[in-house]
């Protein structure tokens, strides 16, 4: 039996089970409406025996209740503001006017961890806190490596939220110091607001942390809510950075952990070290946490000998990620000017040592660049053709990974280079030679006729894109309305024409390189898509 | 010869595209009756699958499926897509889901955690249903694992790529790929088990007919 086979008889029994009830959705939807205020999550259930044992409770509550005062028992038991903690359990808590707790509810899977057996109704709400922390200790979601927690007081009563914030804040915070660590509480107060109850309920977390998330979002302008929802406490808290006053009600008691990731001063290092600078000789250091395509980050900007440097570096490994360099505008230096480049000869006719002696020169007692005629001269020498070769000639100063080069790029006898020759050293960084598609030979200035008898035996007839394709997805054993993220070139490979095609389809990633003249696939690569 | 289950079910593939749900979406806020009826015959068994698989009780994921539709329609104006209309909705489900249980927790009505074998002595599916789909819904919620039987149904029902589930659910992709064919291996070998059975009856019955 096939996977697929599996899936549909699952498929028919669900869909089979599942009940035709739109006709009392839709006339829920109509009293909505007119006006008429229902109350959805608290609907009762249709027809099961509990239900009915519910409803004579109810009936038999009510007529206790108004024996002995409806008021009294109303006000025992409504909630009157909701308690969240959040670290990565996320729990909240309801209580009455009178602090009592009505109910605890595990919002994740860690959460119903932290909750175990506990049962905290009828209870104060500083034993319940005083519990759940213990048991979040116990459990290691709060840690040496991750301090935070963020406590939200969720009440119509703004004034009276804030002081059991506070209260409640004090009391967490005293409850994290020990030993080994102490912990780092944020807390807010949060009142009626819809847009919150949306993000809250579409992302499945707590109203408190996606207050959390939208101010950080709204500060920075970088990251977005879906970014940041998958985040912990802690995290966050490191990315709020030191400056807390961005956020409006936030406030904030100790230091977020640190701990899980190399060091501020770590990271420093290694940047410095890549640059190879002393500390004392760099001005303007700024370093702050960041996340950026899944991970935390430090970046790092400082200004050195001239240069503005700007690095992310892996918070977890140090690794780095990526490295900026750029002329600082306002340092005291010669800029770099294209008159300037232009100006020194031109030397392709040079011999090759004094070339390359004019290139190092410069290097060596300044920090100058070699110049775009010294970079061109190089890259014409690699390529091993003259200036007269050349046409669709490019030159752009570039800065990449750390490193300043020329970029140049240009066609010559049939063929595109593209080459990277380093500002400073004149070291030829990069060099890609690639068959030009569009080439025409130079005698073709002729009628199109003339042109194409020309070309005819020079270029082999080659089986096209889509034949390519399809002999790949045929191999593949898929068709083409299954994939995703295609994409087909034309590349030469070993002296090999072929198309290079690559696809995703189901969980998995192709690469095929199929021969563009016999069709034959030269390579075939399966891998799952992580 | 097709058998029986594969012949009825052509045609029971999501047949909406996911701009199209989007476009669904949009005109439920505009206030459009259709457009609501449309969306719920699409994914109300992905809805109610969900819910199953969630609360182990035809009753609650019923009254989930109810609630997931009011909710549905009263917020799709606020609705932003994210080109992923079905995780929002199973979103919306999986937290209805929770709070039901929230409330049940609450209520102390009945124990949250039912055992797995049980469930469906807790479960009062429609009484039309077919007794191999009851089977079929009783080991795939009985026979698997509460993580297993969500992404099953997420993926098989629902139409939900891997990786939406591994987000929704947060949990990493390779745990969702290696869970989901362990347990679509589980229900295969409960079919071919299901089929040899029958085959064997089949055999049986035509034996003693010749007789």
């Amino acid at each position: 039996m096939k996977h697929q086979d599996t899936e549909r008889r699952i498929r028919q029994a669900f869909e089979n089970a599942s009940p035709d009830i739109f006709d009392s959705i839709l006339s829920d939807c109509q009293s909505r409406q007119n006006g008429t205020v229902i109350m959805y999550t608290e609907k009762k259930s249709y027809h099961t025996f509990a239900g009915k044992i519910i409803a004579a409770a109810a009936a038999f509550v009510l007529v206790v209740g108004s024996a002995l005062g409806v008021h009294a028992y109303r006000s025992e038991n409504l909630v009157t503001a909701t308690i969240s903690l959040d670290v990565n359990p996320c729990i909240e808590i309801e209580v009455n006017s009178k602090e009592r707790v009505l109910g605890v509810a595990p919002l994740n899977d860690d959460a119903r961890v932290v909750l175990g057996e506990m049962d905290f109704v009828g209870c104060t709400l500083d034993v319940t806190v005083n519990a759940l922390i213990g048991s979040m200790l116990r459990n290691g979601y709060i840690s040496e490596l991750s301090n935070s927690i963020l406590l939200s007081v969720d009440t119509k009563n703004e004034a009276k939220g804030a002081v059991l914030e506070k209260k409640l804040a004090n009391e967490i915070n005293i409850l994290l110091q020990n030993e080994i660590f102490s912990g780092a509480v944020l807390s807010q107060t949060i009142t009626e607001d819809k847009e919150l109850d949306i993000l809250a309920e579409t992302y499945g977390i707590t109203r408190g942390k996606a207050e959390l998330i939208r101010q950080l979002v709204n500060r920075s302008g970088l990251h977005t809510f879906d970014e940041l929802v998958s985040l912990s406490i802690n995290e966050l808290n490191l990315l709020a950075g030191s400056d807390k006053n961005i956020f409006n009600r936030v406030s904030s008691l100790g230091e977020a952990s640190v701990k899980a990731y190399i060091g501020a001063d770590n990271a420093k290092f290694i940047a410095l070290d890549h640059v190879g600078a002393d500390e004392a000789s760099v001005n303007e250091y700024e370093c702050d946490m960041d996340y950026e395509n899944g991970r935390m980050i430090y970046d790092i900007d400082f200004e050195y000998n001239g240069y503005d440097y700007d690095y992310d570096i892996d918070a977890e490994n140090g690794d780095i990620l990526r490295s900026d360099k750029e002329h600082d505008d306002d340092y005291n230096r010669r800029p770099i000017t294209s008159t300037e480049n232009s100006a020194v000869s031109a030397p392709e006719t040079k011999p090759a040592a004094d070339t390359a002696a004019a290139i190092r020169q410069p290097s060596q007692t300044t920090s100058y660049y070699i110049g775009e005629a010294a970079a061109k001269s190089t890259a014409l020498m690699s390529a091993g053709v003259t200036e007269a070769d050349i046409t669709e000639y490019d030159c752009e100063l570039e800065c990449d990974d750390g490193r300043t080069f020329y970029e140049i790029d240009f066609k010559a006898g049939g063929y595109e280079y593209d080459c990277k020759i380093e500002a400073f050293t004149g070291e030829v960084l990069c060099f890609d030679k690639d068959r030009d598609d569009d080439y025409r030979s130079p005698a073709q200035t002729t009628p199109a006729e003339t042109n194409a008898l020309e070309t005819k035996p020079a270029a082999p007839t080659y089986i096209g894109a889509d034949r390519a394709k399809s002999i790949a997805f045929s191999h593949a054993g898929i068709t083409a309305s299954d994939i995703s993220d295609l994409e087909c070139e034309l590349d030469v490979d070993n002296g090999r024409v072929g198309y290079e095609i690559s696809f995703e389809a189901g969980e998995y990633d192709y690469e095929y390189y199929i021969d563009a003249i016999t069709g034959e696939i030269i390579k075939s690569e399966k891998d799952r898509d992580d | 010869m097709l058998p029986v289950y594969l012949m009825s079910v052509s045609g029971l593939q999501p047949t909406m595209k996911d701009d199209e749900l989007d476009e669904c979406i949009a005109r439920i806020a505009l206030g459009n009756r259709d457009a609501l009826s449309q969306l719920y015959y699409e994914v109300k068994s992905a809805v109610f699958g969900f819910a199953l698989s969630i609360l182990k009780n035809a009753q609650d994921a019923e009254d989930v499926l109810h609630d997931c539709f009011i909710s549905i329609h009263n917020s799709a104006s606020s609705y932003h897509s994210a080109g992923k209309p079905m995780a929002w909705i199973m979103t919306i489900t999986r937290n209805l889901c929770y709070m039901k249980l929230r409330a049940d927790a609450r209520h102390r009505e009945r124990h949250v955690d039912i055992p797995d074998e049980d469930w469906d002595s807790h479960t009062e599916l429609s009484t039309t249903l077919s007794n191999e789909d009851r089977m079929i819904i009783a080991e795939c919620l009985g026979g698997l694992g509460e993580e297993e039987r969500q992404i099953v149904v997420l993926h098989a029902v629902s139409g939900m790529k891997h990786r939406e589930i591994a987000a929704m659910l947060e949990l990493p992709l390779p745990t969702v790929l290696s869970k989901y064919h362990r347990a679509l291996k589980k229900m295969k070998e409960y079919f071919e088990r299901g089929d040899e059975q029958n085959e064997a009856s089949g055999y049986r019955k035509k034996n003693q007919a010749s007789f």
